[in-house]
């Protein structure tokens, strides 16, 4: 890790532990996640602006060093368990993208719409169907990606909102996945990495404000244009990207940018 | 490099112009412009009137913005989020030359289409003419011929005209050089699998990127075998990974 703050890793902790490795049986391996959202710039006074920063969407990868390998039988489903739940989701997703009334956005609101087939605007959606999405959709949707014999990896998406916020599941109940047995002894324990990535469009700046050093009337004259705006969310989120690449060029789209990464401890 | 202190004032210079335009913006920022707005939220605006030229857009959401008579290269919006009314910004063309050069033709089989009209005005700039053009890049006439259209011709075809095309383009008179420049940095290229009294079909860089991990995952866990590693095409991997997605129970 170098010596700049990893500012993304703010919207995010993460801890990760698995079973002591024998030639015995299996080890389960545990992660521990949670997602949030951060302000950034608030205490620091080189940045003439605050705002948020969050998720859309992230990537969770486990990695067995050889000779170590994963258990395909004791993968994590995916959340929900259910296939044709999880493909009603993403299709509801799809048609609340598409829904200009609503930006385009994912909301409880939106998912309601959509999953309906109604024609309200988002002031008419009432709480009480908002809560019933709420209850219905899991906060986050994961989904299990194979990699290879070492390597297991979940794509995690917001159930009914922008970004990701929550746990995605229960750390103790629900370990990611169980190893095979050690193949020999060793002295040395052959290490389980966890890292968790995301594309530079899934990085989430928001409500962005000048701090308020002006006197009242030059602030109103200088409302921010939304073309500026956006252009200037842009940069930064190219510049956070800048700090964080784990391959590749930043002009290249595939890239993924590390956010976090760690070794499990053995338990 | 990060949100240091020069970067955060280049931020507010961007907040704070008089200026809303696209390009102009992208330029305070000292990036390469081309790049700058891909992958960007740039949703819900009044982009009207710009001269967006010589800028990509791949992956940015572009959902519900205006973009009358907005100027733009062929290819420059493909791979965006969009919405139904902006289909007619975007076309099938969804690789890069510069994807070409460096894709290696040995490990799948695949075909070509070129977007029409970029090899005649690389002729028309150079004032080289087609038998040299054959010549030099080793093509035959006819697949030229073809490949000037926008029909299906063999990967290594394709490699070989716009390695061609890379290795003469300097020296060149500037303005028509540039804006040419501008064009074939955007996507002008389609992959294809198929033929052999098959129709062709196309391939997304999402489906090719999948197939290519998993044929390496292939090679890795083959018996050893002298031609686990020979040349495999689209069809027969997406059997392979079927059979042992079934096999092995892969969720």
């Amino acid at each position: 890790m170098n010596n700049q703050k990893r500012y993304l890793s703010q919207v995010l902790s993460l801890d990760a532990w698995h079973d002591k490795i024998s030639t015995d049986s299996g080890s389960s391996v545990h992660v521990e996640l949670s997602f949030h959202s951060g302000r950034l710039g608030g205490d620091n006074s080189e940045f003439p602006f605050t705002f948020n920063i969050s998720l859309r969407k992230a990537l969770l990868s486990v990695e067995v060093e050889h000779p170590l390998e994963i258990d395909r039988r004791t993968i994590a489903r995916s959340i929900p368990g259910n296939q044709a739940e999880l493909t009603k989701i993403i299709d509801t997703h799809n048609v609340a993208k598409s829904n200009a009334s609503f930006g385009g956005k994912i909301s409880p609101a939106s998912m309601h719409v959509s999953a309906s087939g109604s024609m309200q605007l988002d002031s008419q959606v009432s709480q009480e169907e908002k809560m019933k999405i709420i209850q219905a959709i899991p906060g986050i949707i994961a989904i299990p990606k194979p990699v290879n014999s070492q390597s297991y990896s979940w794509e995690l998406i917001p159930g009914h909102s922008e970004s990701l916020d929550g746990q995605p599941w229960h750390p103790v109940d629900e370990p990611r996945l169980k190893t095979l047995p050690a193949k020999k002894k060793s002295k040395l324990s052959p290490s389980v990495k966890i890292k968790l990535s995301c594309l530079l469009e899934d990085i989430n700046i928001t409500d962005l404000k000048l701090k308020d050093e002006r006197p009242i009337a030059i602030i109103k004259e200088m409302a921010i244009n939304k073309m500026n705006m956006k252009a200037a969310i842009q940069h930064l989120k190219l510049s956070l990207g800048e700090m964080q690449l784990e391959a590749g060029q930043l002009d290249d789209r595939f890239s993924r940018l590390l956010i976090a990464d760690m070794l499990a401890s053995e338990v | 490099m990060s949100l240091d202190k020069k970067n955060l004032s280049i931020a507010y210079s961007i907040l704070i112009s008089k200026i809303h335009e696209l390009k102009y913006l992208a330029n305070i920022s000292g990036r390469d412009v081309f790049t700058f707005y891909r992958g960007a939220d740039l949703s819900g605006l009044d982009i009207s009137g710009q001269d967006l030229t010589g800028m990509n857009f791949e992956g940015a959401n572009i959902k519900f913005s205006s973009f009358k008579e907005v100027a733009f290269d062929p290819g420059a919006f493909n791979g965006c989020q969009i919405d139904p009314s902006q289909r007619w910004m975007t076309d099938e063309y969804g690789f890069y030359v510069r994807d070409l050069l460096e894709f290696d033709p040995n490990e799948i089989l695949l075909f070509c289409k070129v977007r029409p009209g970029i090899i005649d005005e690389f002729i028309r700039i150079t004032d080289l003419n087609y038998t040299y053009f054959s010549e030099v890049s080793m093509v035959s006439q006819n697949a030229l011929r073809k490949a000037r259209s926008g029909s299906v011709v063999a990967f290594e075809t394709a490699q070989k005209i716009f390695r061609f095309i890379s290795n003469n383009i300097e020296g060149h008179d500037n303005s028509s050089i540039d804006s040419f420049k501008k064009k074939m940095k955007q996507p002008c290229i389609i992959y294809l699998y198929g033929g052999n009294n098959a129709k062709f079909k196309e391939i997304s860089r999402e489906r090719l990127e999948s197939l290519l991990k998993f044929r390496k995952f292939k090679i890795d866990n083959s018996p050893e075998s002298p031609w686990s590693d020979s040349r495999d095409t689209v069809e027969y991997l997406e059997w392979a990974e079927d059979y042992f997605k079934r096999t092995r129970d892969i969720p």
